[in-house]
Order: structure tokens, then C-alpha cells, then sequence
């Protein structure tokens, strides 16, 4: 390296011969640094024939080479002044607050004031947003060129209050009427205090038809929920819905048309488990340099950030630190990452997740062969440590069933789909259009899913699998549940407070969809421990005590659900268990009505904290698991396939 | 090249998964209307279809209308539960094909489950008394 010339580009910004580069390539330069090896550079080459991204993003992106290194001699590079903003931090005046998102993503930062005018950090002397940043500032601006972790860690450091209010208020600020920042409007209120008023005033009347009425409502409600589960098995079952890429498409994806891509983890106190993620981001099957990957750990949790940084993951992730504020949700972390995810898609991913590792190309290719309305895909959820004891075999079944069947049966019939927690893949735009996710919901991602196709959006499923760690302890798992349940019930809350506009956007398949799938997936809980007590009083004592409540409509109906309705949803579950190769689950599937009770547990307890703590986010503990995904040799073939 | 999506209702796939839908449609439309030979017809023919295609292929909608077509024809004639039989040998002689004795009695078990359940249900409704539903078909 010539020092001198060093020397004289580190004193001078630079204004107008920012493009003049040298005519040394940068690679070569490096190489002759000795920052980069011989064989290194030329597999960087490789990459980059096949990728089209800049030498430099890919040596820093597979961990070749230390982003510092790199954007100190791309300023010699290009004749610019290198600024460390840590050394050196900008002026704060200069910092405008509602920019921190430009700031974030197109990676510059106005930093000094001097005598010729204003000078700005910038991390690529790219012509495009050198002109944009002319004409936002004038022709007199001067650059400087920094690291892209430096800018990352200004902005986090000057709009961290800025940031943390954004991610927090954004949504209810925009659409109060579709945040559950408030359990219950006032309407919401007055008509459940008139609904119980009513109820109670039926029950002095005459108890036995009140009972027996709101026996027969529950009876047929159910039986509606278990005719749409019957539809969405049949609809989900075709084979439309489910493959949409084939491996001949997948081999014939050009890397070069590859877009970035976004990958939003949140973490916390998810140490234990940090050794499998970096092992599963290592697998994926897509340019490093073309990943934008945010750990996203929160300010107040020192080891999981100590995790991250000792394993020593690649230039291609970054961590955001989110100061400690209230609520302590996914969704605000989420939110506050949004603002510095520079992909074109986007997805999430828990800390225990093992996608597999075709998975962000299988998205590319079926957001290209969708229509432009499809704005996001979940791919399919199911569990690596599934055999570990009876509850992660249940919980496998249920999954299994939800994501290979229902989810894809619910695309077909048109019918509004939650999304799942993990690995929704997005068209980042539209997620910034609508405004994030709503932090004050529990289940932020099934709120979304109901809300893209509010907002006349639509969602689908994709044809590959994450496979992540069922829990495998019952007060865990209980726990977890709750949390759901509690979500589903905020969110069936929030869309009914104005029916008619909800209606209107969901059209009656819809909205009749909503109810039976949102609905029935926390009312079957609740109503399952009363039904199965009543079941079990009369089949021990012959009692005739239950004979008013049940009209022979509503005796017909409850025998078909009995025995027609739990048979089927076990049948189901079997060929779930089935069709993922998993013969043992099949039998397994007979032992699903103790789990319905356990559902049951979470469910009133999750109206319990609806009531008490409604914006609480119950942590679900992972890493407890003692099977690794990547122990098992039938999952070892399939996720173990090294990435670019 | 512009790709030009059609609503979902008008892509007609006419394979054998559509043929075996429509037939199915046919034979309860059958039992409605109370025409027990076409009814029997359609039924055979979706049970027929559906084994056939599980015999090429084992995909989850084939596997489904199998499992479905059992109890169709139990519940239908003596001359389509004579069919069933045949058809409830037939699917001993698919889950034969799987690799180990817990995969072929899963496998079996998802095809003849419902059969199953449908007996289970008549016994219970029998043992509580109560008429079944299905008598007034044409059985």
C-alpha cells in the first residue's frame, strides 16, 4: 500500500473526481495489502461473475475480509477522505430525525460542516445517490466515505429515541382503529356490557331455554368451523397449492437477478441457541452478498449480544440494539429493525429456526411467478425435534396439519391467512405501507396476514419448510400457547370493531372464514372443557339432568360433532402425519383429545390475561431441547447444503 | 412476457384429482336427488379413480379421497359394499409396497380410518339407542 498517497486522500474530502477511481482494481489492491489472499480473490471473482455484486460487499460478506479494511481502501480507491464516525462522530445538528430511515438504508449521513459547505459520509461512491444527495443539499457538498457499520451505529446512537417511539406508536398513530392498543373501544364495551345485561336477564326469565339456546349457538358455530376445516383439508389437498416451484425452475435461477434480501431475527435472552442459528444462516442457498441479515437483540440482554459477537458470524449480518422500552414485544423489535432493512424481500426468522436452505430462492421464484397482488408467502412451519416426548409429537400433528393443509385450503377459498411467527416472506415496501407490525398484539403476524388482505393484498404459501424447536415442557408450552390464543382473540377484537367496513374489504367468504378459523381457533378451546364435562357427567351417571339443553337439532348436531367431528379432525391429522413421512404420528393422532385439553388450559388462561395483562409478551423459553436438527440424518441431507 | 393471471374459478385442471372431485360431486348430488344407481355409479367411480391414481402416485389429495371413498360406498348398497371390500383389500396391498411394518400399518391406517370411524359411530348410536342416520339411504 502507498502510505504517502494514503496519507493525502485521509486529509481531503473530496467533491467532484469521487468517480474518477483508480485504475488499480480494488481486489488487486487488496490482495496486495495483504488483506486478502491469493485464492480468496479469485473465488471471490467467481462469485462475483455469478453474481454481478461488487467484489468488495462479497470479500466483506463472506467474512474475508473486515468491512473497516475495506471501505479504508475503497476511499484510496476512489481519492476520498476515510471518516471513522466512531473517532470522528458527525455534528448532531446536522442529523435530521425523521431521515434516520434514508440514513439507515441508503447508508449516508451528513456529517461536518466547513467553509465550503456541508460534507457528507457516504459508504459507496455510487453516481445515483451521489446526484440525489446533490440535489437534496446542493452542488456544493463534499463527500467522505465511511464504513457501513459506522453509519449503522450513528443512526441507532442519535434517532434511538426517535426509533424506539416509531417502532412503538407508528401503527396506532396511523390506523387507531386496527391497533390493539386498547383491548375494547367504547362501543366494543357498551356491547358486551349489554350482551351479559341481556344474557343475565334471559338466564331470571327462564335458565333452562337461555341454556339451552346458547347450547345450541355453540354447537352450531362449531359445527360451522368443522365444516370450513373440512372444505380447507379438501381445498388445500390439490396440488395447485402444493408446489409452486419445481427444482428444474430453482436450478435455473440466474444469481445475477437475485435481489437483496432482508433477514429480520429477533433475539432475546436466546443465547443457548445462537451456535444453531449461525449454523442455519450459514446453510442458506443464496449470495452472502446479496443478504442483509439483522440480528435484532435487545439493549438490556448482554448475553445474547456477547453470543452474537463471539460467533463470529459473517459481514453480511448486523446486529441492531433496541433500547429497553415498554411494550417488550417481537412486533416492536421488528418494527424498529424495519427501518434499516435495505432488501426488496424480506423475512423473519426465531432464533431457534432451521429453514431450509433453498428457501429465500424458492420465495424469489414464486413472488416472480405470482400475481403482483401477492405480497407475502409463509412457507411451511414444522419441528426438528418432533419425536422428543408426547407434547412435541402433539405439537408436530398440529403443525403439520396447519401448514400443509389448512394454510394452503385458506389461499384456495380466498379466506384471510394468519401468518405464522416465523418465516413470512414480503415485498418490504408493502410491509412499510401498512405501517409494520402492530406491537400491541401479541400475535403481531397473524394481524398482518388479516390486514394485507384488509388492505386488498393477498398472502400464499410457499413449498418449503423452517423447522424450528417444539416445546417440549408443558408449563413452556401452556405458556406459549396462551400467548396465541390471547393474540387471536386481540385480533378477531380489533377487525370487529367496525364489522361492516371489515365485511366490505373480506367480502362474506371472507368474513364468514375470519370468524370460523380466528374465531374457532380460541372459542373451540374455551368451549371444550364445559362440552366434555357435560359428555363425561352423562356417560358415567346416565344423569337427565343436560335433557333441556339439547333440543333433538342440537342432540344431532352434538353427536355429529362428537363422533363425526373429532374423528375427522384426528383422520386429518393422520394424513398430516403422513404425507410429512412421519408413520409414528399416525397412530399418535389417536391421543389428540388429551391435547385438546391442554389447549383448553391455555385458552382460559389466555382470557384471563386478556383481561389482566393484555400487552404482556410471554416469552417462550428455547433451547431446551437436547436434539439438535442437524443430529437426525433425515434432516442432516436436506439442511445441510452449503450456501454460496 | 407478460403472464396473464386467470381468477382461480376458471382454471379447469382436468386431470384425474378434478375427475375424481366431480365424481364424488355426482354421487351426493345422486344421493339428494334419491337416484341410488347413479348414485352407486359416480361412488364407484370416485373410489375407483381415487385408487388408481394412489397406485401411480401418493400425493395428498389422492390419499384423502381414498380415505373418503370407503365410507361413501359402506354407507350407499350391497353391491357398492362389495366394492368397498375389494377396495379395503386393495389398500392392504398398497401399504404392502411401504418399507417396514410401522409404515405399511400407518399407511393403511390413513386409508381405512374413516371406514373405521363410520363403524365406530353406527356402534355407539346403537348401543345409545338411537337410529341411524344413514338407514334411509339405500341400504
Amino acid at each position: 500500500m502507498d502510505g504517502c498517497r494514503m496519507e493525502d486522500v485521509l486529509k481531503h474530502g473530496s467533491s467532484q473526481d469521487v468517480l474518477s477511481a483508480s485504475q488499480e482494481p480494488i481486489g488487486r489492491r487488496l490482495v496486495e495489502a495483504g488483506l486478502v489472499t491469493e485464492e480468496r480473490f479469485a473465488a471471490a471473482l467467481e462469485i462475483q461473475r455469478s453474481t454481478g455484486s461488487p467484489l468488495g460487499h462479497i470479500l466483506v460478506a463472506q467474512g474475508w475480509l473486515r468491512p473497516f479494511d475495506y471501505y479504508r481502501h475503497l476511499a484510496v480507491h476512489h481519492g476520498m477522505r476515510f471518516v471513522n464516525l466512531v473517532l470522528d462522530p458527525p455534528d448532531s445538528d446536522l442529523f435530521e430525525q425523521d431521515k434516520y430511515g434514508d440514513y439507515a438504508t441508503l447508508l449516508y449521513l451528513p456529517w461536518k460542516r466547513d467553509t465550503d459547505g456541508l460534507v457528507v459520509a457516504v459508504t459507496e461512491p455510487d453516481e445515483e445517490l451521489l446526484r440525489k444527495l446533490r440535489q437534496q443539499y446542493g452542488r456544493s457538498v463534499s463527500f467522505v466515505l465511511t464504513s457501513r457499520l459506522d453509519v449503522l451505529w450513528t443512526v441507532q446512537r442519535l434517532a434511538s429515541r426517535q426509533l424506539a417511539l416509531d417502532s412503538v406508536f407508528r401503527r396506532a398513530m396511523r390506523d387507531p382503529d386496527h391497533s390493539a392498543m386498547h383491548v375494547l373501544t367504547r362501543s366494543q364495551k357498551v356491547t358486551i356490557a349489554l350482551m351479559f345485561l341481556a344474557t343475565a336477564a334471559c338466564l331470571y326469565l327462564d335458565a333452562a331455554a337461555t341454556l339451552a339456546a346458547g347450547n345450541s349457538a355453540v354447537g352450531l358455530f362449531l359445527l360451522c368451523c368443522l365444516i370450513l376445516r373440512i372444505v380447507l383439508v379438501w381445498a388445500g389437498s390439490g396440488t395447485l397449492y402444493q408446489s409452486r416451484t419445481t427444482k428444474e425452475e430453482l436450478d435455473a435461477l440466474e444469481p445475477k437477478t437475485l435481489p437483496v434480501y432482508s433477514i429480520l431475527i429477533p433475539l432475546y435472552r436466546d443465547a443457548a441457541v445462537v451456535p444453531t442459528l449461525a449454523r442455519a444462516l450459514r446453510s442458506l442457498d443464496y449470495p452472502k452478498s446479496k443478504l442483509d441479515i439483522k440480528l435484532i437483540l435487545e439493549g438490556d440482554d448482554p448475553e445474547t449480544i456477547e453470543a452474537c459477537k463471539r460467533a463470529g458470524l459473517e459481514g453480511c449480518v448486523e446486529l441492531i440494539v433496541v433500547p429497553p422500552s415498554q411494550p417488550r414485544t417481537k412486533p416492536k423489535a421488528l418494527n424498529y429493525a424495519l427501518s434499516f432493512a435495505r432488501g426488496q424481500l424480506l423475512t423473519i426468522y426465531d432464533a431457534e429456526d432451521v429453514p431450509e436452505p433453498d428457501q429465500l430462492k424458492r420465495a424469489v421464484l414464486a413472488f416472480r411467478k405470482a400475481p403482483w397482488d401477492v405480497v407475502c408467502l409463509q412457507a411451511r412451519l414444522n419441528y426438528f425435534n418432533w419425536g422428543e416426548n408426547w407434547l412435541t409429537r402433539m405439537f408436530t400433528l398440529e403443525y403439520s396439519l396447519w401448514f400443509d393443509w389448512y394454510l394452503p385450503g385458506l389461499e384456495a377459498l380466498g379466506i384471510p391467512i394468519p401468518l405464522g411467527g416465523t418465516s413470512n416472506h414480503f415485498r418490504a415496501e408493502v410491509v412499510r405501507a401498512v405501517g409494520g407490525w402492530d406491537p400491541f398484539n401479541v400475535t403481531e403476524d397473524a394481524d398482518l396476514g388479516i390486514r394485507f388482505t384488509m388492505s386488498r393484498w393477498r398472502v400464499g404459501v410457499l413449498d418449503s419448510t423452517t423447522y424450528e424447536e417444539a416445546n417440549n415442557e408443558v408449563w413452556n408450552w401452556i405458556r406459549q400457547r396462551s400467548r396465541w390464543v390471547k393474540g387471536y382473540i386481540q385480533t378477531w377484537l380489533v377487525y370487529m370493531r367496525h364489522p361492516a367496513v371489515t365485511l366490505s374489504r373480506l367480502g362474506w367468504k371472507g368474513f364468514l372464514g375470519f370468524h370460523a378459523f380466528i374465531g374457532g381457533a380460541f372459542l373451540g378451546p374455551l368451549a371444550f372443557p364445559p362440552l366434555a364435562l357435560m359428555f363425561l357427567v352423562w356417560l358415567i351417571t346416565r344423569t337427565e339432568m343436560f335433557d333441556p339443553l339439547f333440543s333433538p337439532a342440537t342432540l344431532a348436531i352434538s353427536l355429529a360433532l362428537l363422533l363425526a367431528g373429532n374423528g375427522l379432525l384426528i383422520y386429518f391429522h393422520m394424513l398430516a402425519a403422513w404425507m410429512r413421512r412421519r408413520p409414528i404420528l399416525v397412530f399418535c393422532s389417536l391421543q389428540l383429545p388429551a391435547y385438546y385439553f391442554l389447549m383448553s388450559i391455555a385458552a382460559w388462561r389466555a382470557m384471563w390475561q386478556l383481561v389482566t395483562k393484555p400487552h404482556y409478551w410471554e416469552k417462550t423459553e428455547h433451547g431446551l431441547t437436547s436434539v439438535s436438527a442437524y443430529d437426525r440424518d433425515d434432516f442432516a441431507s436436506v439442511l445441510d447444503t452449503p450456501g454460496q | 412476457m407478460t403472464e396473464m393471471t386467470l381468477p382461480r374459478f376458471w382454471i379447469l385442471r382436468a386431470n384425474s384429482s378434478e375427475i375424481g372431485t366431480l365424481a364424488m360431486a355426482a354421487a351426493l348430488l345422486s344421493i339428494a336427488a334419491r337416484l341410488p344407481a347413479a348414485a352407486e355409479f359416480f361412488a364407484a367411480c370416485f373410489a375407483g379413480s381415487a385408487f388408481w391414481n394412489l397406485a401411480t402416485a401418493d400425493a395428498p389429495r389422492t390419499r384423502l379421497q381414498c380415505g373418503l371413498s370407503l365410507p361413501l360406498l359402506q354407507i350407499l348398497s350391497a353391491g357398492t359394499m362389495l366394492v368397498a371390500c375389494w377396495l379395503a383389500l386393495a389398500s392392504v396391498v398398497i401399504a404392502l409396497r411401504e418399507k417396514g411394518w410401522l409404515a405399511r400399518t400407518a399407511s393403511l391406517m390413513t386409508l381405512v380410518f374413516p371406514s373405521l370411524l363410520l363403524s365406530g359411530c353406527r356402534a355407539y348410536l346403537d348401543w345409545l339407542g338411537y337410529p341411524w342416520p344413514f338407514r334411509a339411504l339405500f341400504l
